[in-house]
């Protein structure tokens, strides 16, 4: 009588344990991911719409998942595509190349100001990083650039806010 | 990579960040499972297509086109049942109403969204072979709200229809909420409302979408600008976009809100265009009802109606289908009379009397423009089907019972011809319905004399765009005598041009008597007991402005571009010239510091006189 060879876990319990990590990631993360997702749709109606896409595909699409990259990032990117499907002709620019902008720039114009003397395309690492509180290597993985650029950028950022509020006349 | 604590950005983001949670992880679930499942067991869909396709229900709904298009209603249970509240709400409206639906009508809750701190509610129930849709303020349940039924048919060759615009107002103070909802076939995943400005993109639940917008009310002295939806395109599951038809102000179609190249405005539409029979060939010769004559109780009863005392009258709900309900009477001079009894109303929502068949045997009744059009009428004796051709190619069947017909229909799909046959099938009378505007370009002025040979301008023909003021005077807000003492006397005064709470409210005329000839007319409004001028409508070829010379002998698209560039800083573009032919051959300019503004452009049916308006209000 031989042992029987401990067997590999099935692709079925491979692909439930992922499914609950992106059910996990959603419901701890979804406001993050909305907010975030608002300055690709412009307004929070399509952004809901969006992440709502986005997850059901990647819950779809789970047993695709190679594991190069955080679970996080490639959810990202798939609510992100999901979200510039609205907007008409640019469903396959590279998500660095995605101009965005606040929702509500006049709930807060010295802000919005401010964000408007980044590069057009540099304004969705600092969405990701206020509005969804992602870490620099995330941000880095989703828009597929250095974390040396997420510094930078986000360091233009807060000189840029700094300088407009030193001209408002507050204090940074 | 070290990352900064940041207490600058930080804290601003996130007072700026949306705060509600309104996460649904079943729904993420439902998206994943729905299409997928069907693209991997397409044999065995199609297996259970023929099985299911048995079903009376779901026969019927390949017929008409639209099975595994609306699948939520075609399963017979789209969302969940409606919470108590709403479904006690209804039923107590529906117990009031005049035009109600069977009792025990049960609804389910399709969506919810809340707007400006009110929540609304989207609730959907059948009724016989209808569709119907019921929108309602989530804490007024037993409101009338909105409420619309159409047939299969309606949603057939659309990715989307939009079934009703709506507008509420609540709060304190008040705000203004308008929009559009309705139906989505299951490959659409979201609904794309273009507006004048902005655009919302609103998911597909259950096949329906609602798409509202929050605004404040603002006053008569200080009204918001218009943001009127313009267009509708449905984003399809594969990533593409599909125009959703849709009648936008002016009362034609932009598809997919593209605007044309050049200034354009909505024209109506030539008849040629519509199909069907356009000949009578069996007229009837003294058109009558006569049960109606003779007093025969058909129907119901006809509820009291207020300012109107009828000799005999009843009601008659020609389509089963629809609570629509149409008041037929004999009035009080013999005159024939029409009451229309819109879904959940407690009494008639519109009608009057006239006389009988005036214009041959089919008499239209009044109807309210609506994505969904609810014509209906008379037909006299002798006509036994009511046919509706549409400029859309379509025909449908209207429903006609005790010489009542109704027929709903999308309005893009109009103008239409109602059409009434004899028992022989042949065509005893003809009605044709007003529909959809079309493009047009907006004419170039052509100005027959030259400039220099314009008469000098008189005081009232020296404007400042930059300051709004004529001959150095502010003249809006003044008083009727401060006017004249300003401008001098004018050529005609119309004292009583209209009347406003039983006081007479004056127009001024400068430069000639009559609309088409005059040069400046003041127009006035009250606030309590001062009237006040409030417009300054210019057309005279001699007004000149103190910069731009003399700013009526431009062409308007030219003249817009000057003042952008000469008076940019004090007013901002906020339409274009003819950029909306919702709004016709006009631009509108608004002052950056206050409410009021401009207005150029022309009227396309009379080109040779462009017009600048001076108003308190840059739209009012």
């Amino acid at each position: 009588m031989s042992l029987k060879e401990p067997s590999r876990p099935s692709l079925y319990l491979v692909m439930d344990e992922r499914g609950r990590a992106i059910e996990r990631l959603y419901r701890e993360r979804y406001v993050g991911f909305r907010n975030a997702v608002a300055t690709v749709s412009g307004g929070y109606d399509g952004a809901r719409d969006a992440v709502q896409e986005g997850f059901a595909r990647a819950y779809r699409a789970r047993a695709q998942f190679r594991g190069d990259g955080s679970l996080e990032g490639w959810v990202w990117r798939i609510v992100l595509r999901a979200a510039l499907e609205q907007r008409r002709g640019q469903a396959e620019l590279p998500l660095d190349e995605v101009e965005v902008d606040l929702v509500e720039p006049e709930s807060d114009p010295v802000l919005a100001e401010a964000l408007r003397e980044l590069p057009p395309r540099r304004r969705l690492v600092v969405f990701l990083r206020y509005f969804a509180d992602l870490p620099y290597a995330t941000i880095a993985e989703v828009c597929e650039i250095d974390e040396g650029t997420v510094a930078a950028t986000l360091a233009q950022a807060r000189a840029a806010l700094a300088q407009r509020l030193i001209e408002e006349g507050v204090q940074p | 990579m070290m990352e900064l604590q940041d207490d600058l950005l930080a804290p601003r983001f996130a007072a700026l960040a949306y705060p509600v949670d309104d996460s649904d992880w079943r729904e993420v679930v439902g998206r994943a499972r729905s299409e997928p499942w069907m693209r991997r067991h397409q044999r065995l869909v199609f297996a259970l297509a023929l099985i299911v396709a048995a079903g009376v229900l779901v026969a019927a709904a390949f017929a008409t086109g639209i099975a595994g298009r609306f699948s939520a209603w075609v399963s017979g249970a789209p969302g969940i049942p409606a919470p108590p509240g709403l479904q006690q709400g209804f039923e107590t409206r529906n117990r009031a109403a005049y035009a109600s639906f069977p009792a025990g009508t049960k609804l389910r809750l399709l969506l919810s969204r809340r707007v400006s701190g009110t929540t609304f509610s989207l609730l959907g129930f059948r009724n016989g072979d209808a569709y119907c849709l019921r929108l309602v303020r989530a804490d007024h349940p037993n409101a009338i709200g909105r409420n619309e039924c159409l047939r299969a048919e309606e949603l057939t060759g659309v990715p989307a229809l939009v079934t009703g615009d709506v507008w509420f107002s609540v709060g304190k103070p008040a705000k203004n909420i308008n929009g559009v909802y309705g139906f989505a076939a299951d490959n659409v995943r979201a609904v794309v409302v273009k507006r004048l400005r902005g655009r919302d993109t609103v998911p597909v639940l259950n096949n329906v979408f609602l798409s509202l917008r929050g605004a404040r009310a603002g006053s008569v002295q200080n009204h918001p600008l218009p943001n009127p939806v313009v267009a509708v395109e449905a984003l399809l599951r594969n990533g593409k976009f599909e125009n959703v038809p849709y009648v936008t102000n002016g009362g034609g179609v932009l598809p997919g809100g593209a605007r044309p190249a050049g200034p354009s405005y909505f024209a109506p539409p030539t008849q040629s265009a519509i199909p069907g029979p356009s000949k009578v060939t069996a007229p009837i010769a003294h058109p009558t009802i006569s049960w109606l004559k003779k007093h025969e109780p058909r129907g119901k009863p006809l509820p009291n109606i207020r300012f109107s005392n009828p000799a005999f009258g009843r009601v008659i709900q020609p389509d089963p289908d629809d609570p629509v309900r149409i008041g037929i009477a004999v009035g009080a001079k013999g005159a024939l009379c029409d009451y229309y009894f819109t879904p959940l109303a407690p009494t008639t929502w519109g009608g009057g009397c006239g006389p009988w068949f005036q214009f041959g045997p089919i008499n239209l009744g009044s109807w309210f423009n609506s994505p969904i059009e609810h014509f209906n009428g008379f037909v006299a004796d002798g006509i036994t089907h009511v046919t509706a051709f549409l400029a859309s190619g379509r025909v449908v069947q209207a429903a006609l019972r005790d010489n009542v017909f109704a027929v709903a229909v999308s309005a893009t799909e109009l103008p239409g011809r109602l059409v009434g046959y004899d028992a022989r099938n042949r065509v005893a009378g003809i009605v044709e319905v007003p529909g959809n505007s079309v493009i047009k370009s907006c004419p170039k002025p052509t100005f027959t004399k030259p400039v220099s040979q314009l008469p000098a301008p008189e005081p009232w023909e020296k404007i400042n765009l930059a300051t709004l003021t004529v001959n150095g005077q502010h003249i809006l807000g003044m008083t009727p005598q401060q006017v004249e003492a300003a401008l001098g006397k004018p050529t005609v005064i119309r004292g009583n041009a209209q009347i406003t709470n039983g006081v007479a409210i004056p127009e001024f005329r400068y430069g000639g008597a009559l609309p088409s000839t005059l040069g400046l007319s003041i127009g006035f409004s009250k606030k309590g007991d001062r009237i006040f001028a409030n417009s300054l409508s210019y057309q005279s070829p001699s007004l000149v402005d103190a910069k731009l010379g003399h700013v009526l002998r431009m062409q308007p698209a030219a003249l817009e571009q000057a003042i952008k560039r000469t008076y940019g800083t004090t007013l901002r573009v906020f339409i274009s010239y003819g950029s909306n032919p919702g709004f016709g051959c006009t631009a509108v300019l608004k002052e950056r510091s206050a409410p009021s503004g401009i207005s150029i452009g022309l009227d396309p049916y009379r080109p040779s006189r462009p017009y600048l308006d001076i108003r308190a209000n840059a739209y009012g």
